[in-house]
């Protein structure tokens, strides 16, 4: 059981077979850096690691990165003037934003500089995994207003949800929730992002409530015979996965 | 030391500024009378001299010869001078030789100066005369020394010294004494502070029960100081507690890895040990977030987020939240909105505590019970509560569950950081609302309400210490 659901996670990060992405690790902790570079590089990321502010800066300019993580605390320049410089200059290279302070405000301010995500340490390589990941597959856009994934078809007009003929009755959270997963699909999804993203919260509520609304929203989506569209990885989060 | 702390204490500055000030008065005043003294003397000086030329004048050249020679003779004043000038400026009678320079012959009394009449006599220093021109065009001089205004000096001079030196002293010697008793006092206080500083926290300062503002200050100190040690004492309990919550899981977490390393056969069960161990790890995770949180909200004050809260909008969404919840646990939860306040507040925060509320409700009831959210207005109050059907909370408890940074014994040994209510508490001290604990209404269970009042027993001081207190929590 507990195999199962770990190969689960580790199926979770992997990139997108082609082509390797480039990711821009700024960090000055040389043994989370290690880590970090090595959980990486197993997912199948190219890394380039620097440790201080001023040679990110220089190289950020000089080369194309798919992705830079940034620590906050560098020596050198700090990393959120990294982070604005790099704005400044024209480079929309996404941003993930690495951090020991976790105050809501710190987190704002990462965001207001120009980060695209905030991490606070300590950390799971899962979660970190599962940013990375979101952030280097921009979520579907669908030109029309019906978003069809595998068997299911979600009219955003309509506020409806249909899994082949039969229709889901949903709440409207349980459909934000399912358009969020619906748009990445074969992607992780912490419970960290969800409750970020699908309810806004930024607080950590002690019970297990994005399983419940998950379960409750996987009753509605599968009945018996048919196979489950959320799977659960242990200790992370969940993936929504269209059956082959 | 002592010596020259009495002339720097401020009771003595404040004798010596009023003797100061005594002295200048008396002066000003022995000034003033001398110099009204003086006026007056020469005035009448004035009168006497031009009466007497006057009467003189009105004589015949013959009798005015004989009364000049009478006046010399007669001795009226030995400090009279006198003198008959014939047209041409030659003495006819008197003890003047000539008519002092300048002098006007007007018949009124000037200055005259003592070269210009005597010069064998010096001393005399000011001299007031009058001439007068008679009808057979001989001048009548007259004149008197005024020495009656330096005499007059002396008795003011030795009045003053008698009058104002010993008062002078006096008042400086007060001014000693009394500062002398302030200091001993002083000093008392200065070493029970010293005491206190290096850490006999149960040191007060002496009063003497006169209600003095000495003693008064003593009192207030006395009493910031009982409520520092209370806090303290508050503190120093809650980081042992936190130093035993945090040392248990990672204990844990050590046993483990060291077991799994000596005796795991292979990877998989290595692989478990390690899981379990990284579940400790994220539980002492949980608990240190937790802390950081409620530092946060304590210290950071910020009420820039502050807007218009609209409670049964905020109950509603919460409901949605764990309606799902308390479904999986077989709980009823259910939503009662009596009324639709609004409050000043900030929304996330609030919706913070309130779900903090309910994960404390759900835990804590047993399967079959109830929760409630409940919004309504009491006596104009608007309130927002969480009641449930657990098994309440002991009276004995009542009290320290809404103490700062209380972890219940119980949430020990069940998941969570068991901090919810410590955060409620920084959530609802930073609205200055308040947070109380009532017991339902009927059957068991407990209801805790947010009353969206200041509260009356906000304390800033207080609030002060326990922000220290939430960093140094913060700090372990």
């Amino acid at each position: 059981m507990v195999e199962q659901e770990r190969e689960a996670g580790s199926a979770a990060a992997r990139p997108v077979p082609g082509r390797k992405f480039n990711i821009l690790l700024v960090e000055d902790d040389q043994s989370i850096a290690d880590e970090v570079r090595d959980d990486l590089i197993s997912r199948g990321y190219v890394i380039e690691h620097i440790g201080d502010g001023t040679a990110a800066l220089r190289i950020a300019q000089a080369r194309h990165f798919d992705l830079m993580i940034v620590d906050r605390l560098l020596p050198g320049i700090d990393g959120l003037s990294v982070i604005e410089r790099i704005r400044a200059l024209g480079i929309r290279t996404p941003v993930l934003v690495l951090s020991a302070l976790s105050a809501v405000d710190d987190r704002v301010r990462g965001l207001k500089a120009g980060g695209d995500d905030y991490l606070s340490k300590p950390f799971a390589f899962l979660e970190l995994a599962a940013r990375v990941e979101a952030l280097l597959r921009r979520p579907i856009e669908v030109r029309e207003t019906v978003l069809r994934v595998g068997p299911l078809e979600m009219d955003l007009i309509d506020r409806t949800v249909r899994r082949g003929d039969r229709p889901l009755d949903l709440l409207p959270r349980e459909f934000k929730l399912l358009e969020y997963l619906m748009r990445r699909p074969g992607q992780l999804v912490t419970r960290d992002m969800l409750l970020e993203d699908v309810w806004q919260y930024r607080f950590l509520p002690q019970t297990n409530l994005v399983d419940v609304h998950i379960g409750r929203l996987r009753r509605k989506l599968d009945v018996a015979g048919e196979p489950p569209l959320i799977q659960s990885v242990r200790g992370a989060g969940f993936i929504f996965r269209v059956p082959d | 030391m002592f010596q020259t702390e009495i002339f720097r204490s401020s009771p003595f500055r404040l004798a010596a500024a009023f003797a100061a000030a005594i002295a200048a008065v008396t002066l000003l005043l022995f000034g003033f009378i001398y110099w009204q003294t003086a006026i007056f003397e020469t005035a009448r000086i004035n009168g006497l001299l031009q009466s007497e030329a006057a009467v003189l004048a009105s004589e015949t050249p013959q009798e005015l010869v004989r009364s000049v020679n009478r006046q010399l003779a007669g001795n009226l004043f030995r400090v009279t001078f006198i003198g008959l000038f014939a047209r041409d400026g030659t003495l006819i009678a008197g003890n003047l030789r000539h008519i002092p320079h300048g002098m006007p012959l007007d018949g009124f009394a000037h200055r005259v100066s003592a070269s210009g009449i005597e010069p064998q006599a010096p001393g005399f220093a000011v001299v007031r005369g009058v001439a007068r021109q008679l009808a057979d065009g001989s001048v009548l001089v007259i004149a008197r020394d005024i020495a009656v205004l330096a005499e007059l000096r002396a008795p003011v001079l030795n009045a003053l010294e008698l009058g104002l030196i010993p008062a002078f002293l006096l008042s400086l010697a007060t001014g000693a004494w009394l500062s002398r008793r302030a200091l001993a006092r002083v000093k008392v206080v200065h070493e029970t502070i010293e005491r206190i500083m290096h850490g006999d926290l149960h040191e007060r300062l002496p009063t003497r029960g006169t209600r003095d503002d000495l003693d008064r200050l003593a009192v207030s100190v006395n009493r910031m100081l009982d409520r520092i040690e209370r806090l303290l004492h508050e503190v120093k309990g809650v980081g042992d507690n936190i130093a035993h919550d945090l040392r248990t899981p990672l204990a844990r977490a050590r046993a483990k890895l060291e077991r799994g390393r000596n005796s795991a056969g292979d990877l998989a069960t290595l692989g478990g040990v390690v899981d379990t161990a990284v579940a400790d790890l994220d539980q002492t995770i949980v608990i240190i977030t937790a802390l950081l949180r409620i530092g946060e909200i304590e210290t950071g004050r910020r009420r820039s987020g502050f807007g218009v809260v609209r409670l049964a909008e905020l109950a509603r969404e919460a409901y949605e939240l764990y309606q799902p919840v308390c479904e999986e646990h077989l709980l009823a939860l259910e939503l009662e909105l009596a009324a639709e306040p609004q409050v000043a507040g900030d929304g996330e925060l609030l919706m913070e505590a309130l779900a903090n509320l309910i994960d404390n409700a759900v835990k804590f009831t047993p399967a079959g019970g109830r929760v409630r959210i409940a919004v309504r207005m009491e006596d104009g109050i608007p309130v927002i509560a969480v009641a449930d059907t657990g098994p309440g909370i002991p009276a004995a408890e009542r009290d320290v569950v809404l103490r700062r940074f209380y972890r219940a014994e119980a949430s020990r040994h069940t998941a969570g950081h068991g901090l919810g209510l410590s955060i409620v508490g920084a959530i609802v001290r930073l609205h200055q609302f308040r947070l109380v604990l009532r017991e339902p209404a009927s059957g068991s269970g407990a209801v805790f309400a947010i009353l969206a009042c200041p509260d009356p027993a906000t304390e800033t001081m207080a609030e002060g210490v326990a922000r220290a207190g939430a960093m140094t929590a913060a700090a372990l």
